[in-house]
This record gives structure tokens, C-alpha cells and sequence, in this order.
């Protein structure tokens, strides 16, 4: 599932300018946050600010973890980079070019809820994102080989017949995973994926994630409660506290790849963490 | 009309198997169910024989069983009998054909309107409307329909969709809420069109929900057909049963209402069917 794949298919290996309708393929973006804030109506009538004039670099292919309390606008930050919500005020460049909307060839979002189609097969819920797709009609049987790579990427090569309503929390999470890779996003944002998920499969498929990753070396922004998963899972950790949220911490993880649980044992990985709850900690106590 | 079984049952799925997904499995509870049912009928059909054989209720009031049941034969095979079912049938086929999907198209549109909570007026109007609308006995309005489309088919079949059509638009539009808010922003994340969300993701979730709408639908369908053929009609199933009411042939009166519940019961079982299908994906349990 790279580009060499790309090339074997016949399909077009699109240049860094090139464009297809608009919307941004494969090209390798950076990614500009400027000055974003985000603020919602709320029911009675007033403003509720979820973010204020965040800046952010993300370079390509880093991986990048947001950690923070709830309400610290991590989710919307995210709704904001998938174009899913216009931003109040400021703006967000991808590879140079504006963000205007959602872009589901080039980035892809797995939610906290699998939000897979219970009525579908596995295999026809990761093929649903090149049913609707706008870059040109594909067809049925280049749809299913693809479905079935992204499947066996994440390890349910197997379950392809199956139904959702069989699988666990973590195989939906799985197959949500692999609907999301099935466009060959450029940019995969994660919000909490794991957070239903038990302990325990928590850090299993985090490894999981870093192994699909380190094949395909996108940009990911993952946000997380868990510090430990923050520190565990990312080239790089930004801390978003405070309400509005605003960026408290910034720091590169040191730890190479690619990396082992086995990792959290080390007395750097108890500090970073221990930096982060302190950051977080703070915040709580300056609340009112 | 016999009562329709199942009008206020439960989910028709009992017990699931965890691997076995197989036709029997699925289809077992459904069997069961029908042969209880008629079992029960078998019984009932048994004291009506005893007691119009031995006297118990006069012939007047309750015709005997035998010679009902050649009265339904001659219903079935007659020409007369197949003529003025096929009337019935094709002012059926009118309502319901128009109710179904004209009221899916309305309901869709009306449930998104109240889902996304736009315009609240528009909503809030549509409701009244419908709920006015079937709460209001259509009956006392044949005749004015009759002055409009003269005693013929479309006013059967106008008649008809007085309730066809408003139950399904009701039910569809409640159908909105199966398509939660986190597949929706699936949906927007993939840029998805209005039809493309329609087929693929509003429609099938929704299913359940719309066929059971179809159900009552169609029950009140045969229910406003049959009433404005009783009323003013010259063929029909129901012009039939008026004149054998009127001319206390009982025979053939009871032979009609039978004939009726039957077409209630084969209604029902397709639909029940139909629901069994669509829990293939449910009677999986998780591993």
C-alpha cells in the first residue's frame, strides 16, 4: 500500500503539484495550523470557545500525539484539521493549500465509535469509502483487492465475511483502521480510538497502530486522555489544557523505532509522563 | 377480521446461535410460531363445527362449517368471485404502490427536517398535520370524495391512502433516528451526497423500522379499501360482502370475512419473513 503498489496498478502517480478536483491525493503535505480558534453556539444562546489561536507545525510523516483534559478542545482542533468544522477565525494550510473541507482522499479520521455499518460485512465497510469515492468511479473487484490489503494490514484478512455485530470492541477498531487506510490517506486523524477499548487492548493495539505505521510512514495526529499513550505512541506530544485549550507543552519523544511496550519501562518514559501530568495538573489547580 | 398476530408482539428473533447463522436457525422461531398459530385456528375451527353441528348456535347467526367452506371454494373459482377479487386487489396494489414509496420520499425528507432540527416550524407543522390527519375518521368524508371522483377506483384508492400514505410518512420520518450522529459525520468525513447517504447508510439502517411501517400500512390499506367498497361500490370484495350481509347469506358473508383475515395473515407472515432476513446481521452475538 505505497506508492510503488500505486504505480503496479497502472494508476497514476500523481506529481506534487497536481491536483485531482480539487482536493490534494498523494502529495506529501506539512501541515500549518495558524491561529485557530474554534467557538460554538451553545443552546442558550451564547458562545462557547473551544480553542483559542492554537499555531501548530505538523511536519509530514510525524506522528503526532495531543493529549489533554476533556473540554480542552482536542476534538475540535481535529474537526478543524479533517475540515469537518470551519474554523472561527484562523486558518489551516496543508501542503501550502487551504483547507476548505473535508478531504477524504487524502485524510482519514477513525472516531472513538467504529461507526461501522452493522447491516455490512467487514469487507464492504472498508470498501465504502471507494464507493463514494469522488476521484472517479472504481470498480467492484479493484475495490474488494483493496479492501482486502488494507484488512490484511491491520490483521483481518480473515474476518472479511464477517459481520460487525460479530466482532469485539478492538476488531472494530481494527476494521474502522483499515477503512480509513483503504484511500491511502496522506494524513490519518484519530480521536481517542482506543478509549473504549480495555487496558490491556489499549496497549495492544497501539503496537498494533505503530506497526501499520512504521509501513506506511503518514502523518498521524492521535488524540488521547491516556499520558502514557500519548508518550508511548508519538515522535512528538502536545499538550492542550485549559478551557479554552491552548497549547501548555510541546516535546519530542526520544525513544527510537520502532518501538516496544517493553519502552515504558524506561525511567525517560516516567518523566515525560510525569511532565505531562504536571503540565495537566497545573491546569487544574488554576481552575476555578 | 381474525386478529393479526404479532400486531404488538416483541422482536420476532428469540434465542441465536453464536456460529450457526444458517437458514434454519434463523427461520426456526418463525415456524414455530405459525404452526402455534394454526394450531390455534385448527381449534377454533373445531368448536365452531360442534357447535353449529350439534345445534348449540342456531344457523342463522353461525353458518355451518362445510358449507362456509364451499362458499369460499366458490369465492376462489368462480368468475364472479375472481372478478370482483381482482377489483379489490387492483385498488390494493393502487394505494399501497402509491403510499409506499411516496411516503418513504416524504417521511425521509420530513425526519431529516427534524433531525437536524432546521426550520422546527416546518417540522412542528407537518406533525400536526399528520397526526390531525389520522386521527380525524376519514369516514364521514366519503362522501365528499365520492362527489369528487364519482364512485370508481381512484376514490377507493384515494380513500385508502387517507391512512396508508400518513402511516408510512410517520414512521419513516421516526426511521431518522437509526442513523446516529457518529455515522453521519462518517458520512461527511467521506463527502458523501444526499442520495449516496440515502441508499447507503440511512436507508438499510433504517429497514426495520420502515417495513414495520409498511406492515401497518398495508393492514390499513386492505382496512380503507374494504370500508369504502362496504359503503358505496359495485365490485369489490367488499361490495360482495355488503350484499351477502344485506341478503343474510351467511355462508358466503363469513366465507368473505375469512377470506379477508386470510389475506391479513399471508401479509403478515411475508413481513415477518421479510424481518427475519433482516436480522441475519443481528442474530450474530459478539465473540
Amino acid at each position: 500500500m505505497n506508492s510503488g503498489t500505486a504505480k503496479a496498478r497502472g494508476a497514476a502517480v500523481p506529481s506534487e503539484q497536481q491536483d485531482v478536483k480539487g482536493e490534494a491525493t498523494r502529495r506529501r503535505d506539512d501541515i500549518e495550523v495558524k491561529d485557530v480558534s474554534v467557538a460554538y453556539s451553545t443552546a442558550t444562546g451564547g458562545q462557547h470557545v473551544a480553542v483559542r489561536d492554537i499555531s501548530l507545525s505538523i511536519p509530514v510523516g510525524r506522528f503526532l500525539t495531543v493529549v489533554g483534559p476533556s473540554g480542552t478542545g482536542k476534538t475540535s482542533l481535529l474537526m478543524v484539521l479533517a475540515g469537518l468544522v470551519k474554523p472561527t477565525s484562523g486558518s489551516v494550510e496543508i501542503g501550502g493549500c487551504h483547507l476548505s473541507g473535508p478531504r477524504p482522499g487524502a485524510t482519514s479520521i477513525v472516531f472513538q465509535d467504529s461507526s461501522l455499518l452493522p447491516w455490512r460485512t467487514v469487507l464492504r465497510n472498508v470498501t465504502l469509502p471507494l464507493e463514494v469515492s469522488r476521484t472517479g468511479k472504481i470498480p467492484r473487484a479493484e475495490q474488494a483487492k483493496r479492501a482486502k490489503e488494507a484488512l490484511g494490514l491491520v490483521g483481518l484478512h480473515k474476518f472479511a465475511s464477517r459481520y460487525p455485530s460479530e466482532l469485539s470492541g478492538g476488531m472494530k477498531q481494527r476494521v474502522a483502521l483499515a477503512r480509513s487506510l483503504v484511500t491511502e490517506p496522506s494524513l490519518l486523524l484519530m480521536d481517542e480510538p482506543f478509549a473504549a477499548l480495555d487496558e490491556q487492548s489499549r496497549y495492544e493495539m497501539g503496537e498494533e497502530l505503530l506497526r501499520v505505521w512504521d509501513r506506511l510512514k503518514i502523518t498521524v495526529v492521535f488524540i488521547t486522555h491516556s499520558l502514557s499513550e500519548a508518550v508511548f505512541l508519538g515522535d512528538e506530544v502536545v499538550a492542550l489544557c485549559g478551557a479554552p485549550g491552548l497549547v501548555r507543552d510541546r516535546f519530542d519523544v526520544p525513544f527510537e523505532r520502532p518501538r516496544e511496550l517493553t519502552v515504558m519501562a524506561d525511567p525517560v518514559f516516567g518523566n515525560l509522563r510525569g511532565r505531562l501530568y504536571d503540565c495537566i495538573r497545573l491546569e487544574k489547580d488554576l481552575l476555578p | 377480521m381474525a386478529p393479526m398476530p404479532g400486531l404488538l408482539d416483541g422482536p420476532s428473533q428469540t434465542s441465536s446461535d453464536r456460529t450457526d447463522t444458517g437458514r434454519t436457525r434463523r427461520y426456526a422461531p418463525l415456524l414455530r410460531s405459525l404452526l402455534i398459530q394454526w394450531g390455534i385456528v385448527a381449534v377454533a375451527v373445531g368448536v365452531w363445527a360442534a357447535v353449529t353441528a350439534s345445534g348449540l348456535v342456531s344457523g342463522v347467526l353461525l353458518p355451518p362449517v362445510g358449507s362456509t367452506a364451499s362458499a369460499l371454494g366458490q369465492l376462489l373459482t368462480s368468475s364472479t368471485g375472481l372478478h370482483n377479487l381482482g377489483v379489490t386487489g387492483l385498488e390494493l396494489l393502487g394505494a399501497f404502490g402509491l403510499s409506499a414509496p411516496v411516503g418513504i420520499a416524504l417521511g425521509f425528507v420530513l425526519g431529516e427536517i427534524k433531525f437536524r432540527r432546521r426550520h422546527e416550524a416546518i417540522g412542528g407543522t407537518a406533525d400536526n398535520l399528520l397526526s390531525t390527519l389520522l386521527a380525524t375518521p376519514k369516514f364521514v368524508f366519503l362522501p365528499v370524495l365520492i362527489v369528487i371522483l364519482g364512485v370508481s377506483y381512484w376514490e377507493k384508492v384515494v380513500y385508502a391512502l387517507g391512512d396508508g400514505l400518513i402511516v408510512v410518512i410517520i414512521g419513516t420520518a421516526a426511521a431518522s433516528y437509526t442513523a446516529d450522529q457518529q455515522v453521519r459525520l462518517v458520512s461527511r468525513a467521506l463527502r458523501m451526497n444526499k442520495w449516496q447517504f440515502f441508499w447507503k447508510v440511512y436507508l438499510p439502517g433504517a429497514l426495520p423500522v420502515l417495513v414495520e411501517a409498511l406492515r401497518l400500512s398495508l393492514i390499513l390499506t386492505i382496512s380503507g379499501v374494504l370500508l369504502a367498497e362496504l359503503y358505496i361500490s359495485n365490485a369489490g370484495i367488499g361490495y360482495l360482502i355488503f350484499q351477502w350481509g344485506t341478503n343474510f347469506q351467511l355462508p358466503q358473508l363469513f366465507a368473505g370475512v375469512i377470506l379477508v383475515a386470510l389475506l391479513a395473515i399471508v401479509i403478515n407472515t411475508i413481513f415477518r419473513v421479510l424481518e427475519a432476513r433482516m436480522n441475519r446481521w443481528r442474530t450474530s452475538r459478539q465473540v
